[in-house]
């Protein structure tokens, strides 16, 4: 079960994570062992089976279309790294 | 006895009894906890004034004659991950180390409400991955039995602290085993209620369709209590299960005569520590002496419960892990030049090697081309998983094995991931087919480390686990304490 | 060589549920930034996403307006990807299992009829809004969370003016069932256009671009015609068009490649684990189809059928819910259709127009309307005259009544005054007389004319006219 660096790297990017070229390898070498670890799989037939995406059987859990109480903005905003003016700060986006 | 060393029956007792007070149970719960931190480390913040305060408060209450909740004064530690308003809640993670939630959790909702108090917030692996609490982003808990080894994971600083007595009880979270195993390696008692049971929200997530809050508590009748508290329809979590729920210390008491136990052989064939499976025939035997027969039985599909779960555990955890971004809230790196930087230097600041390494995988095996043969597997897998099991619980009342191949480990003994992931073995297949489960001590090792079974019921048959426990634990009379 | 547009849509409009789609938080436009957040919406850790059944319905209306199949089952998938306005870095959608499917929508232009496709119509959240300003970006999660139906259309719009009918066609429809209010300016109907060209006969589809900020029905169009011609250019030098996600710039006139979001095409849909699925049963299906409002196409027939309206006429009517619903009000109480629709197409729609009202906020009560075409019925006042007193009904809000008696605008019948007046302008303008008895009998409508201008436009039309001939022929 091979991994690329490529692969890896594609994965920090989608991660949203900087990797060093030693934590690239680190990595590549863990995600193998682990994947295939999981080849196992393939030992079983599951050509025929649902799979099980709700572990329970509920369906159709809704809401009333009805306001709830609002907290005060300074609150909802408190645990911000940066703010300003009622709005969280990032740094430039570029479109 | 000290009064920290009580359990919620006999705390309760006495309390209402007006014994003792809920200011003096605490209290010894926080010398307790002074004296023992330097050595365990099961803590991330003490509440020591609000827990003074709430006990106070719950003492007038008291002696005012107004009615006072189930829980009422019974000094409690509570995982790091469980949203806990006003009280700093990190998840163990360096993204969180300054996150203080603007709401409790569910269940601290209902703690409140039989008016408990918070002692403590508990050491963990951070975001609940890890099999040992060397994960966390604050340093390792040591095992109170044995300084140089794990308290497991990943709710190791939940189970040591109760094994230390730091508190009456404590919640963990379980998602392949994090309440059972460190209970297991801790010698007290870890419940995994059935997912559905215990509202998610609040519940920093982990794998939303595996992750479930338990008790963990020095008696299985103290963990029955707690259930019926934290348990329960929570319209804010859609997968909170819609149903009547029971009276978990229902029955407890009555006996296991007649009782059909399983036990699995591929438990039995899996590599594991001598005293381990020596306790755990042991434990065989003492469900026989007590009127229940035990038969070997089969589940073929027990071999891959562990792959299916790194697969869709990595999966969404991936995705429940992106909203850590730096924008409105936790940790944000001090130096970036533009978006990206900021996101990225964040998360590789802020996440441990072992999140990474997680995010990573699930990205990976959700990613286009993987799905299919990876997590779109996984689940049709996870459904043989379930199917077997259902298929035992039509001839059996509940299964037996042992929750770990082996008692604690040393602190830096698994070096590689794969081999703490395989420590995980016995549990995980619990949480896969979402089942319940519940670890309990049976006995010590030859070199004094706790060992403990697991009794597994099937969906929503919670009050027999608690009856086999129940029955278990008063014929094996494990009393011993860590000498900490 | 002559190219053949193929155009595709991605049409998202706002729900008008009060709440949002996965929160308790209010649905509305225009607050101050972060005030209508909660954690849910703001992504804390441990919070839970729970559907609002209203979404629900709102999404299955609209899929059977737009002749959708509404399939028993449908479910919520995640959708990765991280961007400050998406605060839990993925966005609820639905992905396998939409809410409705193959629909159709049937647009005339004067090309004549046209079915167009709708491929699917699902539900998911909106993202927040981000607000740039110099070195770093605002970001207000208000608009996060808020309920919003995704529209696909197959590729078979032909051109801009296609477009232009099959959004408005969509948008009446929707306002029609109330599920949303469709305004473009406040954000709550978006359009992304998937474009390509191919020459004329050609079965094979070109390669296609996808157009973005697209934030008025006149950028919609401009951007169209500026891409199509792009394409063509690009294939008549020999090139090959990139399939690439493009930028409109509405000041520029101009579509840009938008900066490589690479990573953003893996999207690694799974089913979202913190929600269930949704499953209709065909008689809760069958409840909401029978609950359906008259729509616009069959009010469209029945305002030809049953009221003698024009194919044109009835379907300006119905291209908003709110003339529509005026229109009938009126004809309750003024049963003469055809004067009631006159009226509205000609003077309510320019008025509004001008004035920039919405025909959501019409200023005229139906009555009052009703009452002005009966005084001109009865000849109190002359057709004129009503549609000045109309202008100043819809700028007063007064009743036309009292605008008649406050004005002094009663029809002058008296014959005899008429005479006189005729007599006075005959005289007074011998040449144009000398004109209309030489044979030029079109100089008689100066004549009307200028009795009407003495009379400020009281005078009995009619006897005017009679009276005028009457004199001219002497």
């Amino acid at each position: 079960m091979r991994i690329t660096i490529e692969e890896v790297e594609k994965m920090a990017s989608l991660s949203m994570l900087y990797l060093s070229d030693d934590d690239k390898k680190m990595l590549q070498s863990s995600l193998e062992s682990i994947l295939s670890h999981a080849q196992r799989l393939n030992g079983l037939d599951t050509k025929d089976v649902q799979p099980t995406t709700y572990i329970l059987k509920q369906q159709n859990v809704f809401r009333e279309d009805v306001p709830l109480q609002k907290r005060r903005r300074e609150e909802l905003l408190r645990n911000a790294p940066e703010q300003e003016d009622g709005y969280f700060i990032v740094p430039q986006v570029v479109e | 006895m000290k009064l920290n060393e009580l359990t919620i029956t006999r705390a309760r007792n006495l309390l209402e009894k007006k014994e003792i007070t809920s200011l003096a149970l605490t209290e010894d719960c926080l010398k307790r906890i002074e004296e023992a931190e330097p050595k365990i480390h099961a803590l991330v913040t003490v509440a020591k004034d609000t827990a003074l305060e709430q006990a106070a408060g719950i003492d007038k209450k008291r002696a005012a004659g107004e009615k006072t909740g189930r829980l009422a004064g019974i000094p409690t530690i509570i995982k790091d991950c469980i949203c806990t308003r006003d009280v700093k809640s990190t998840a163990s993670s360096k993204m969180l180390y300054n996150y203080v939630p603007i709401y409790d959790a569910h269940v601290i909702e209902k703690l409140k409400a039989q008016d408990y108090v918070l002692v403590a917030k508990a050491n963990m692996d951070e975001f609940a991955m890890g099999s040992s609490t060397e994960n966390s982003g604050f340093g390792v808990t040591k095992n109170p039995w044995d300084l140089e080894r794990v308290p497991g994971g990943s709710s190791g600083g939940s189970a040591a602290a109760v094994a230390a007595d730091e508190a009456i009880f404590a919640l963990g979270s379980d998602t392949g085993g994090s309440v059972r195993q460190p209970a297991g390696f801790c010698g007290v008692v870890g419940v995994k209620p059935t997912y559905g049971t215990v509202s998610r929200y609040g519940l920093m997530a982990f794998a939303s369709s595996l992750d479930q809050i338990g008790p963990i508590t020095k008696s299985v009748e103290d963990a029955a209590i707690v259930m019926n508290t934290i348990s329960g329809r929570d319209e804010r979590d859609s997968t909170s299960a819609i149903m009547q729920y029971p009276d978990y210390e229902k029955d407890m008491k009555k006996d296991v005569r007649g009782m059909k136990v399983g036990v699995p052989r591929e438990y039995l064939e899996q590599e594991m520590s001598s005293d381990v499976r020596n306790i755990f025939e042991e434990s065989i035997r003492q469900f026989k002496d007590m009127g229940a027969t035990v038969e070997t039985t089969s589940l073929p599909t027990f071999d891959y419960a562990l792959s299916a779960y790194y697969i869709i555990s990595s999966a969404e955890v991936s995705s429940n892990l992106a909203r850590f971004d730096g924008i409105r809230y936790g940790y944000r790196t001090k130096e970036y030049a533009d978006l990206k930087e900021m996101y990225k230097k964040t998360r590789s600041e802020g996440f441990g090697d072992e999140v990474k390494r997680r995010i990573m995988l699930g990205n990976y095996v959700l990613s286009s081309g993987y799905y299919d043969a990876y997590y779109l597997k996984a689940l049709k897998v996870r459904t043989l998983i379930k199917n077997d099991f259902e298929e035992q619980f039509k001839k059996f009342d509940f299964l037996l094995s042992p929750v770990t191949p082996t008692p604690a480990f040393k602190i830096g003994e698994k070096s590689t991931p794969m081999e703490m992931y395989v420590s995980d073995l016995f549990t995980v297949p619990v949480n896969i087919a979402g089942m319940s489960a519940i670890s309990l001590p049976a006995g010590l090792s030859d070199e004094g480390l706790p060992i403990n079974i697991q009794v597994i019921t099937n969906a929503f048959c919670e009050n027999t686990m608690f009856r086999a426990a129940y029955n278990f634990e008063q014929a094996a009379g494990f009393a011993a304490k860590p000498a900490l | 060589m002559k190219y053949e547009k193929v155009i595709g849509l991605e049409v998202h409009a706002e729900l008008s549920t009060k709440t949002k789609i996965f929160c308790g938080c209010k649905n509305e436009f225009g607050a101050d930034q972060n005030t209508n957040v909660c954690p849910v919406c703001l992504s804390m850790p441990g919070m839970l996403p729970v559907l609002n059944g209203q979404v629900v319905q709102y999404g299955v209306r609209a899929g059977m307006a737009l002749g959708c199949e509404i399939p028993n089952f449908s479910k919520m998938d995640r959708k990765n990807y991280t961007y400050p306005d998406l605060s839990k870095s993925y966005q609820i959608s639905q992905f396998e299992f939409p809410l409705c499917k193959r629909g159709s929508v049937l647009i005339e232009t004067e090309d004549g009829q046209h079915e167009i496709g709708i491929t699917r119509i699902h539900i998911e959240e909106d993202a927040g809004k981000l607000v740039h300003q110099s070195g770093f970006s605002q970001v207000d999660y208000n608009r996060g969370g808020v309920p919003l139906i995704e529209i696909v259309t197959e590729p078979d719009l032909r051109s801009a003016d296609e477009v232009k009918v099959f959004l408005e066609t969509v948008k009446a429809n929707l306002e029609f069932i109330d599920v949303s209010d469709c305004k473009m300016q406040e954000g709550s109907l978006r359009c992304d256009v998937n474009i390509s060209v191919r020459p004329e006969g050609q079965e094979k589809f070109g390669t296609r671009t996808e157009l973005k900020n697209l934030n008025s029905f006149s950028a919609i169009f401009r951007a169209i015609d500026y891409e199509s011609g792009r394409q063509i250019e690009v294939l008549e030098d020999g090139g090959t068009v990139l399939q690439e996600t493009r930028r409109w710039d509405d000041l520029q006139g101009k579509s840009y490649p938008m900066r490589d979001k690479e990573e953003a095409h893996d999207y690694r849909y799974f089913p979202d684990p913190d929600l269930v699925p949704i499953f209709l049963t065909d008689e809760e299906i069958n409840v909401i189809r029978d609950s359906m409002p008259e729509l616009p196409a069959a009010k469209k027939d029945r305002y030809i059928k049953t009221f003698g309206l024009s194919a044109y006429d009835a379907s300006i009517l119905t291209n908003s819910k709110f003339t529509a619903e005026y229109f009938e009000q009126c004809v309750l109480q003024y049963p003469n259709p055809k004067a009631v629709c006159n009226y509205i197409m000609v003077d309510m729609l320019k008025m509004l127009n001008e004035s920039g009202t919405d025909p959501s906020r019409i200023p005229v009560p139906a009555g009052d309307l009703c009452g002005l075409l009966k005084l001109v019925e009865d000849g109190v006042i002359n057709s004129s005259v009503g549609k000045q007193v109309f202008e100043d009904m819809f700028k007063t809000g007064k009743p036309p009544a009292q605008i008649v008696e406050e004005k002094g605008l009663k029809q002058i019948d008296d014959t005899q005054a008429i005479h006189e007046i005729v007599l006075q302008i005959i005289k007074a303008n011998p040449k144009p007389a000398a004109d209309y008895r030489s044979g030029n009998k079109k100089a008689m409508t100066f004549f009307v004319g200028q009795v009407m201008k003495a009379t400020k436009g009281k005078a009995n039309p009619k006897t005017v006219n009679e009276l005028v001939q009457k004199e001219l022929d002497q």
